[in-house]
């Protein structure tokens, strides 16, 4: 649809690992940060990003490149039912990535304010530690050791929330 | 190692732990506490609440731990949606806490979801109908009351289709921000003037689902949809219809429907009021020996402003049936641009009498004509095109297949949820069999056992039969 109409304007994004990526405009605008350094004109021809490394930000190129070929919700006559249908599949598999993998996307997915992108990540990380106990959870979502609790702590939050233990 | 460990989501800010924690039950959410320092007090803040009191042994545990949630909860933090699975009687003060809670922390979205299968939650209130006893309770009036809410969905689900009516208040509703409202096997409760318009007071409702409800009493007069703003309009599955639905909604643009004919329900009879903005109408019959024609023409005139119009095949054969009549009907559509005929369920493929393509596409000069035949068929919609089809017509026909796809995907998933639910009510019915059973062994050996020492006392002879009966007792009871 609108893809091949401004296909030839690129943009060059940098990862933290010096890897370039050249992608069009009409995908880096999936990311609400991007679209406002674009439309503030504060955007040089390559936008650095200095946080998120080559594996993340190809990921979230795929993902962006996906979402913008397909058509948007937006004016309600036009859906194409069988592409959210295809773009809903797609979500599917793309959140099918090791825990570390999630949090690194959804970490950058945050800094570049690409909201579907954020819930998925959500959602994914919710269905993750679905019916897991506190300990499993510390393990899947690896939580810093510094900041766990000491016994004595753990103990006296448990013991106010018991109501939540049963 | 710790460069590729770290606690990435330690340097997000919370309001992504609240997005995580919002797809999850409240109770899970309270349990993060003990994760971490950072975890303990996060689930305080979570603006969607999601209540399920099937996680609980019962209603005194479920309202002690609502009480502690709401209680310790952060109660400057905004309640943007709640969803309650709840299952028992709406009576339970529990409800109230929750609802009032929600509605006084500017809830935005309310998803009710009421399961109503144990039987000895329900009193008979009155015994109706002429084929089956009906048990009845109230949606709670309290619930009707909210000037923050934008999405509503109370629905009902039973272990058999009667076995709980659940009654909707008869006087309007007060929802002047509600946007959505989806009601799925709901009872309204028809004042005795046997006029409703629960929707009056809803100034801003968009999109109105109606979804397997029955009417009471039977012989409802009028239904009024008075919706200034509303869009999209679905009436589904109806167990009983009012004579006349009199809908004002001049900005209509989609309709579904499934009409019927019975000695219990009646067709979708419209008031005449005129539908400019229309554009797609989706009708279904549900099949019954018992028809009227008339009524069916009188309704196709109604919806004449229709762009695209997509009929079963139940609807085609009805017509078929009467092609005479047919013939002196002039065509209602001014406006139709796409034909689409449901025919997935129907094999061989049918061929549609040219009569009854006339009736509908008799006065426009340009249109798309699909059929939709049985998957197992290569070529998955039949195109037969009149004239050259414009790129924008054809879009638009890719609309109204995709729409429907996307209802049958939508049904698809309420089943699902609907069949995993009906799941664990047999599990627990069957736990519960399991628990009788054990009670019922129980009680036989006791029963054994006084036998046994009734024979006893009379005879010493039998006492070996007796100790083997004393044994399973035993063994049930541990």
């Amino acid at each position: 649809m609108s893809t091949s109409s401004s296909s030839s304007k690129k943009i060059v994004l940098k990862s933290a690992d010096n890897e370039t990526f050249e992608i069009d405009e009409i995908v880096a605008l999936e990311s609400q940060a991007i679209k406002n350094m674009i439309e503030d004109e504060c955007a040089d021809n390559v936008i650095p990003l200095g946080n998120i490394d080559s594996k993340t930000l190809s990921k979230i190129i795929e993902y962006c490149k996906k979402h913008a070929e397909s058509p948007k919700k937006d004016d309600n006559a036009d859906i194409d039912e069988k592409a959210v249908e295809d773009l809903k599949s797609f979500d599917a598999e793309f959140a099918k990535v090791d825990m570390p993998l999630i949090q690194d996307i959804l970490m950058a997915a945050n800094f570049l304010n690409i909201d579907n992108l954020i819930g998925l990540m959500c959602r994914t990380i919710a269905d993750r530690i679905k019916g897991k106990t506190p300990e499993e959870i510390r393990k899947i979502l690896n939580i810093n050791k510094n900041d766990l609790l000491s016994p004595e702590q753990e103990a006296k939050a448990r013991e106010e929330n018991s109501w939540a233990f049963d | 190692m710790d460069l590729f460990h770290v606690d990435r989501l330690s340097k997000l800010p919370d309001d992504i732990l609240y997005q995580i924690l919002s797809f999850l039950n409240i109770k899970y959410v309270v349990q993060t506490s003990t994760l971490s320092k950072r975890w303990m007090h996060i689930w305080k803040s979570v603006t969607r609440l999601n209540f399920d009191n099937y996680k609980f042994q019962n209603m005194l545990q479920f309202t002690r731990f609502v009480n502690n949630v709401l209680s310790k909860r952060n109660s400057s933090s905004q309640v943007s949606a709640v969803e309650l699975r709840f299952k028992g009687p709406a009576t339970e003060f529990v409800i109230e806490s929750i609802v009032n809670y929600a509605y006084s922390h500017s809830v935005q979205k309310l998803i009710f979801i009421w399961y109503t299968y144990e039987e000895q939650d329900f009193h008979f209130t009155r015994v109706e109908g002429p084929f089956y006893p009906k048990k009845e309770q109230d949606f709670p009036p309290y619930l009707f009351t909210c000037h923050t809410l934008k999405h509503l969905t109370l629905a009902v689900y039973n272990s058999s289709m009667f076995a709980g009516i659940c009654n909707l208040p008869e006087s309007p509703w007060d929802f002047p921000a509600l946007e959505t409202l989806n009601l799925k096997n709901v009872q309204f409760h028809v004042c005795e003037d046997k006029s409703a318009n629960l929707f009056s007071k809803c100034v801003n409702l968009k999109e109105l689902t109606l979804h397997g409800f029955t009417m009471t009493p039977l012989e409802t007069e009028t239904f009024t949809i008075c919706a200034p703003q509303l869009s999209s309009l679905t009436i589904r599955n109806a167990y009983s219809f009012p004579k006349i639905w009199n809908v004002v909604a001049p900005q209509l643009k989609n309709l579904t429907a499934s009409i019927q004919s019975s000695l219990l329900g009646d067709y979708l009879q419209l008031s005449a009021v005129r539908f400019d903005s229309l554009e797609k109408v989706s009708l279904s019959k549900v099949y019954t020996r018992y028809y009227n024609h008339e009524k069916l023409f009188d309704l196709f005139k109604k919806l004449h402003s229709a762009k695209f119009l997509i009929l079963d095949m139940n609807i085609i054969q009805m017509l078929s049936s009467c092609e005479d009549q047919l013939q002196l009907q002039p065509s209602p559509f001014n406006n139709l641009a796409c034909l689409r005929i449901d025919a997935r369920n129907v094999k061989p493929t049918p061929v549609i009498p040219i009569k009854v393509r006339n009736y509908f596409l008799g006065s426009s000069s340009n249109f798309t004509f699909i059929m939709d035949t049985p998957p197992q068929v290569p070529q998955k919609t039949v195109k037969q095109q009149v004239q050259n089809v414009p790129t924008a017509k054809k879009r638009t026909k890719l609309d109204t297949e995709n729409k429907q796809l996307e209802t049958i995907d939508e049904e698809k998933r309420m089943l699902e949820v609907e069949m995993q639910r009906q799941n664990e009510v047999i599990a627990e019915q069957k736990a519960r069999i399991r628990r009788q059973d054990g009670i019922i062994a129980e009680l036989n050996a006791k029963i054994e056992i006084l036998e046994a020492a009734k024979v006893a006392s009379s005879s010493s002879g039998l006492r070996t039969r007796s100790k083997r009966v004393i044994q399973p007792s035993k063994s049930s009871r541990e």
